[in-house]
Parts: C-alpha cells; structure tokens; sequence
C-alpha cells in the first residue's frame, strides 16, 4: 500500500509519497541516521507534487485554515489532482499532521488518513529536506524563508486587527 | 581626544560567537545593531569605530534585569546556541525585547520564529519585526504548535520562556516539530510559576525530570541570581 503525505509549507502545498519506510523502527539509530542525510531519506521519500501559493491572498487563506484545522479549496483541488483515484479498490493512505483536518479530508474526498509515530518521524525527516527536495524547482533556503517571513507578517496583521476590533467594542 | 568620558570600546565574548562586551567606565554585555541609528526599548546604544576599515559600528546594551539569557550569559553558562546564522525557536517571545538581541547576535544569515500568544505583546513584535527581517513574528498559543506547523522551519534551538506549569511540555511539543535532532534547548523556569509550595531548587529538580520525560537531555542548569529571584535556566541537547 503506498503512502502519501500532505506537507504544507508558506510557499506552497506539497504531496510526497513515501512507500518503503519501516515504520516498525522509526527510532532505531539506523533510521534515525537515514532520515538526516538527504540523499538516504530521498530514498524512501519522493517529492510527488508542489503547487506553490498563486498569491499572498491564497497563501494567508490556507494559513488561516490551518489554525481552524478545516480544508481549503486549494487544498481540496491539490490533493484531487495528484492522489491516485479514490475508489473501492484504491490502494492508498494519506499522513496528515493534523486531526482535524484529517477528518475534514475524509468528508470532502473519503481519504483514508494515518497519524502514528513513524508518520511524525517522516514528516521530521520532510521539513528538515524541504528545501532539497525543490532544488529542481530553484527554490533556496532563502526562498523558503522569505516565503515563512511575507506569510508570518499577513498572518499576525490579521489576527491582531482582529484584537483591535474587539478591544474597540464598547460595553454597552 | 580631549575631555570627556574615556572612549568605550567593544571586544567579542571570549566564548559566545555573536556576543560582545563593551569595556570603558562600566562593562556591559551588548550585541552589534542590526538596524543603526534604532533602540528598540530604550536601550542605551555604544557607538565604537573599526579600528581597520574605520567605520562606525553600533552596539545595543544587553541588560540582564530584562533579559533572562543576558542574565545567564553574565551568570557563566558555557553555551547558548544562539549563534550567527542560527535558526532559532523562541517560545514567549512577549514584546520583543529579548528576541530583538537573539536577531543581533543570529544576524542576516539567521533566524527567529517568534512565537507569542498575547495579541497586545505581539502587537509590539509584529512591529520590531518590520525593521528585522531575522524575525518570523507568530501569533500564537504555544501549546498548538501544528496551528504554526506552515511559518516554522526545522531549527538549531529552542528557548522558552513561557513561564507555564506546563512548560516542560510545551517544549516537548515543539522540540518533537521543530527541533533537529542534537539541537538544543533552553529553558527559563520560575519556580513558583510551576509550582508555588515547594522550594524552588525541590521544583527545578522536577522540572529536570520532566524534561527528560521529553527526550530533552539537561546538560547545564544555573540560577539567575541577582538578577531574578527563585529562577534557573536549564540548557541541554534533544534526543541525540
């Protein structure tokens, strides 16, 4: 059974697939080593898909669903577009780091999702290569963290003008 | 020159990369201006000139009554970390004050994901943060760290100083997103934060142990004595 795993990131949304990880030893010194070194982890870990945010304003959407835990359109259309077809005889799992938003995933697009050790294990091993894994796409490390920084600054903007307003209401 | 008070001048700390101390009339610990010209909570500002290009180099003072890793640097901790081109997690970030120095000693090559949940704090953050681009100012309650999971990269170290009977925790939670493996942590504790009826060396001792619990391994403690009463700072390495 193949696994994928939905990895969101400030510049985008990714999808690895990630089939031949022994999850029963995710701990293990070995693994744990394997999982450092990009070029091991690339092994059991390849990035199957990025649709980078097409504006701020998507990108502030998707980080906004994110605290809620709920799914964006975005998101829906990403995953429909590159996971194999759902239906009676797909012969998939999706790692989602969130819980909620699993089940929000399992509604929209009947998802089988997976969340245990070896998935957080593998979702480390993700965000420490992230990078790596868009060399092709000419992302650098700079890249990765201006995209972290422009979405940071929109999402606390949004959340303190929020505050504003309701330390602004009188009480009546 | 003639008159005035004798020039200071800013030698490099003789084990913190990034880390300086001004020497003249008084010593104090300062950390090189990221933005020239700027104190960002009235900090005093020491102005010395390169003795080899001959340029103006502008230092902020770094006062350990307000800062907690100020106060465990002037205190002898062997490490901190926080060095140029770090990556940082700094878990209640408050106004900045603190975070403002961690962006000085990181500098350009760096970075702080600073996280804090007081939308009033934070507020203050968001704007020190325009003027250092080092700075990921976040919004949040650390307890959730996946609310943050799209704004945080994997990092060197992480410092918290949440002051939460949870905090132990609260790190633990981070460390197991965020925190590279032989990373390090940080961690302020005050001791009737956590726990109020017992002595405070009874609750560091616990504090330890939970940590543990956490896979965070204390490699260093020490109080933060005079500078703040009943506190100590635990320093140590995750899960190497």
């Amino acid at each position: 059974m193949s696994t994928f795993y939905l990895f969101e990131a400030a510049a985008g949304l990714a999808l690895f697939q990630c089939d031949s990880v022994d999850e029963t030893n995710v701990k293990s010194k070995q693994i744990q080593k394997q999982f450092s070194d990009f070029a091991q982890f690339a092994e059991v870990c390849h990035l199957k898909a990025f649709q980078p945010f097409i504006s701020a304003e998507i990108a502030l959407n998707n980080a906004l669903a994110i605290h809620t835990g709920s799914v964006t359109q975005e998101l829906v259309d990403f995953l429909s577009t590159n996971l194999p077809p759902v239906g009676k005889k797909s012969n998939f799992q999706i790692a989602i780091s969130d819980k909620s938003l699993a089940a929000g995933l399992q509604q929209y697009l009947n998802l089988k999702s997976k969340m245990n050790e070896a998935t957080a294990q593998v979702f480390r091993g993700i965000r420490t290569h992230f990078v790596d894994f868009l060399r092709n796409e000419d992302f650098k490390e700079r890249d990765y963290i201006q995209a972290q920084l422009g979405l940071a600054h929109q999402v606390s903007r949004n959340k303190v003008k929020l505050d504003i307003n309701r330390e602004d209401k009188h009480v009546t | 020159r003639m008159g005035g008070a004798p020039k200071a001048f800013v030698v490099p700390h003789p084990r913190l990369a990034g880390v300086f101390v001004a020497k003249g009339q008084q010593e104090a610990l300062v950390t090189k201006n990221m933005v020239p010209g700027e104190s960002v909570y009235n900090e005093k500002r020491i102005s010395v000139e390169d003795k080899q290009t001959g340029e103006k180099v502008e230092y902020r003072v770094w006062n350990p009554f307000r800062s907690k890793i100020a106060a465990g640097i002037i205190g002898g901790v062997s490490d901190i970390f926080i060095k140029p081109g770090a990556k940082v997690l700094y878990l209640g970030a408050a106004s900045g004050t603190t975070v403002s120095h961690v962006s000085d000693v990181i500098g350009s090559e760096g970075v702080v994901y600073a996280v804090e949940f007081s939308h009033r704090s934070g507020r203050d953050l968001v704007n020190m943060a325009k003027k250092r681009t080092n700075i990921v100012p976040i919004i949040a309650d650390a307890r959730k760290p996946l609310e943050y999971r799209m704004l945080v990269g994997m990092v060197d170290v992480v410092f918290a100083d949440v002051a939460q009977p949870d905090q132990a925790r609260i790190v633990g939670l981070n460390s197991q997103y965020f925190l590279k493996k032989g990373g390090h942590f940080m961690i302020s504790i005050k001791a009737n934060c956590i726990d109020s009826t017992n002595r405070a060396e009874v609750v560091f001792q616990h504090e330890v142990q939970r940590l543990k619990d956490e896979g965070l391994t204390p490699q260093e403690q020490l109080t933060l004595e005079p500078y703040e009463r009943d506190h100590a700072i635990v320093i140590g390495v995750y899960n190497a």
